[in-house]
C-alpha cells in the first residue's frame, strides 16, 4: 500500500537531525538523483519497445513514438473525452457510495463481534472471488446499460473498503476505549471521536486498493456491456488496428489512477502526519 | 502525619475477581483517605491492575464492593482521573486535546477548557508543546501529557496504573518527584499501582501488599514519611526499613523465600 508506507520521506517538521550530512541541500541533491534514475530507466524501456517493434512486429502494434503521435488526434476528439469523462465519472460515483457503504458496513463488523463472526465467511469469498466474472450476470441483470457498470464499481470498490476498515476496528487498542470509559465518553463520542479517526488509515488503504478494483470494474464491464467508456474506446481501437489510439486511452487510465492515489498519499501526509510515524515505531 | 483527616473516600471491601474458572481477587479489603496516596505493590499477576480497574469502574468485581463517596462504583464515576501505564494518548490529537479530553467529552465551554488545559499544561512543564501530536513528544512528555489530562477534571481520586513503567529511570525519578509535588498542591485521594517498591515507599502515605494468586491484601504498612517529600525522602532510615521489610514481604509473596524472618538477600534490584 504505497499511499501509506512509512516513509522514509523527509517532509515531516522535525523530521530526522543531520546526522552524517541529511539537510535540506543533501536531500534535494538525493532526490534530484532519484528523479534522473527513474527518467533514465524510463527512457530505456520504451526506447527498447520502439526498437522492438519496429524491428519485429506488424505495423499496427502500439508502439511509443506511434502513440505519441496519435495523442493530438485522440486528444482533440470530442468522442474520446465524451467516452473519458464517462468511465471516470463512473468510477469516482463508484468509489464515494463504496466508501460510504463499506466504511459504515466495516465499522460494524470491526467493532461487532457477532455481526463480524456472521458475515466473516461472505466478505472473505467475495474478497477472494475474481468478480469479473459476475459482470455477464450483472449486465443481465441490469441490463447493457450504465447502470450495470456502476454496480460493478461499487461492488468492487466495497469490499477491500470493508475488509481494511473492519481489520482498522478489530486493531483499536483497547486502550482507547478504556480511556474513553473512564472519562465517561458518551457512546457516540467513542464512534466518532475514537473509532473513526482511529480506523482512517485504515480506510485509505482500502480505498487505495479499491481505485485499482474499480477501474477494472468499469473497463470490463464496458468491453462486455459494449458501452460508451474508456474501455470500450480501447476495445474499439484494437479491434480496428488502431492500438496506438487505444494506448493514449490506457495512459489516460493510468494517469487517472495515479492522481487519485497521489492524493490519498498526499492527504496522509498531510493530515495523518501522526499515522505514519506511528507506523514505522 | 498522613492519618486521613476524613472518612476515607475510597472503600475497597472484601472485592474478589473471577474471570471463569480462574480468580485474580480474593477478599482484598483497604481505604483511601481523601488527601491519601496509597501504594499498591505485589509480585507479577497478583491482580493489582484488575484492582485498579474495579475502584476506576472499567471492571465490576465478581464480589465486594468498591464505593467512592459512599456511593457504589459499578461504572466509571464522576471525578476519577485515570493515568495508564502507556500514557493512552491520542495520536490524531495535539497536546492540548487529550489534555482537554475529560473536559471535552462533558460539554464543558470552550473558554474554560481552553484557560484549564493552559494552567495544566504549564503544571506539568509542557508549555511550547501545546500543539505538538503524541508522536513528537518522549515518553515522559507524554505521560506528563496523560498526568495532565486526569488532573483537568479536578478529580477528587486519582488512579493510575505504573504510570511511570514505560519511562526511563531518570525521568522516572523526575516525575516521581514531580507527582509529588503536584499533589500537594492538588491533593486527590490517590491509588497508585507500582512493581517498584522503592516507587511504593518513596509516593505512598501507605501501602497495600497484595501476594499470591489469587490477589489478596497480606498487608498495610503506614509509611510513616511526612509531606512534603523530596529527594532526601529516599535516604530516611525510615525509608529504608519500610522498603526493606516490603522487599521480604513481596519475595515471599512470591514464594522465594520459605522461612519467615529471614532477611532479604538486599540484592540490586
Amino acid at each position: 500500500m504505497n499511499a501509506l508506507a512509512p516513509g522514509r520521506d523527509t517532509d515531516t517538521p522535525g523530521g530526522p537531525a543531520g546526522i552524517g550530512g541529511s539537510g535540506p541541500a543533501d536531500r534535494r541533491r538525493e532526490r534530484g538523483q532519484v528523479l534522473a534514475v527513474r527518467a533514465a530507466a524510463g527512457l530505456g524501456i520504451v526506447a527498447a519497445w520502439q526498437v522492438c517493434a519496429m524491428a519485429l512486429a506488424p505495423h499496427y502494434i502500439a508502439r511509443p513514438l506511434g502513440i505519441l503521435a496519435q495523442v493530438p488526434a485522440v486528444l482533440g476528439n470530442q468522442s474520446f473525452w465524451s467516452a473519458a469523462g464517462s468511465t471516470l465519472l463512473a468510477v469516482a460515483e463508484g468509489l464515494i457510495i463504496a466508501v460510504v457503504i463499506g466504511t459504515a458496513a466495516g465499522l460494524v463488523m470491526g467493532r461487532l463481534r457477532d455481526v463480524d463472526r456472521a458475515m466473516r465467511l461472505y466478505v472473505d469469498s467475495f474478497y477472494a472471488m475474481p468478480l469479473v466474472a459476475l459482470i455477464p450476470l450483472l449486465t443481465v441483470w441490469f441490463g447493457y446499460t450504465s447502470a450495470a457498470r456502476l454496480v460493478v464499481v461499487v461492488i468492487e470498490a466495497m469490499l477491500p473498503v470493508i475488509f481494511s476498515v473492519a481489520e482498522g476496528g478489530r486493531s483499536l487498542p483497547a486502550e482507547f476505549t478504556d480511556v474513553a470509559r473512564a472519562y465517561r465518553a458518551p457512546w457516540w463520542r467513542v464512534w466518532a471521536g475514537i473509532v473513526l479517526p482511529a480506523s482512517l488509515p485504515y480506510l485509505l488503504g482500502g480505498i487505495d486498493l479499491a481505485i485499482g478494483r474499480a477501474l477494472v470494474g468499469a473497463v470490463v464491464a464496458e468491453f462486455i456491456a459494449s458501452l460508451n467508456g474508456l474501455g470500450y474506446y480501447i476495445l474499439f481501437n484494437v479491434r480496428s488496428f488502431a492500438e496506438d489510439k487505444a494506448m493514449v486511452a490506457l495512459v489516460v487510465l493510468v494517469m487517472f489512477a495515479l492522481a487519485v492515489r497521489g492524493f490519498v498519499s498526499l492527504f496522509v501526509r498531510r493530515r495523518l502526519p501522526w499515522y505514519r510515524d506511528e507506523a514505522s515505531r | 502525619m498522613t492519618q486521613p483527616a476524613d472518612a476515607p473516600l475510597i472503600r475497597v471491601e472484601k472485592v474478589t475477581k473471577k474471570y471463569g474458572p480462574r480468580t485474580v481477587l480474593s477478599g482484598v479489603s483497604f481505604d483511601v483517605g481523601p488527601h491519601e496516596i496509597v501504594s499498591v505493590v505485589g509480585p507479577s499477576g497478583c491482580g493489582k491492575t484488575t484492582l485498579l480497574r474495579c475502584v476506576a469502574g472499567l471492571t465490576e468485581p465478581s464480589g465486594g464492593t468498591v464505593s467512592i463517596g459512599g456511593q457504589t462504583v459499578t461504572k466509571p464515576p464522576e471525578g476519577v482521573g485515570v493515568v495508564f501505564q502507556h500514557f493512552g494518548l491520542f495520536p490524531w490529537k495535539t497536546v492540548s486535546g487529550n489534555v482537554a479530553y475529560g473536559l471535552t467529552v462533558r460539554g464543558t465551554p470552550r473558554a474554560a477548557v481552553t484557560a484549564r488545559v493552559r494552567d495544566l499544561i504549564a503544571m506539568v512543564g509542557l508549555e511550547g508543546f501545546e500543539r505538538s501530536y503524541p508522536h513528537q513528544l518522549s515518553g515522559g512528555m507524554q505521560q506528563r501529557a496523560g498526568l495532565a489530562r486526569a488532573l483537568a477534571i479536578e478529580p477528587r481520586v486519582l488512579v493510575m496504573d505504573e504510570p511511570f513503567a514505560s519511562l526511563d529511570a531518570q525521568t522516572r525519578d523526575l516525575l516521581q518527584l514531580e507527582m509529588l509535588r503536584i499533589l500537594d498542591q492538588r491533593p486527590a485521594a490517590t491509588l497508585f499501582v507500582t512493581h517498584s517498591i522503592d516507587e511504593a515507599v518513596l509516593m505512598g502515605d501507605r501501602i497495600v501488599v497484595l501476594t499470591g494468586h489469587p490477589g489478596s491484601v497480606h498487608d498495610v504498612v503506614d509509611v510513616g514519611i511526612p509531606r512534603p517529600r523530596g529527594r532526601e525522602a529516599a535516604d530516611s532510615d525510615r525509608f529504608r526499613i519500610v522498603r526493606d521489610y516490603l522487599w521480604t514481604v513481596v519475595m515471599k509473596g512470591q514464594g522465594n523465600d520459605n522461612s519467615p524472618g529471614k532477611p532479604s538477600e538486599g540484592t540490586a534490584d
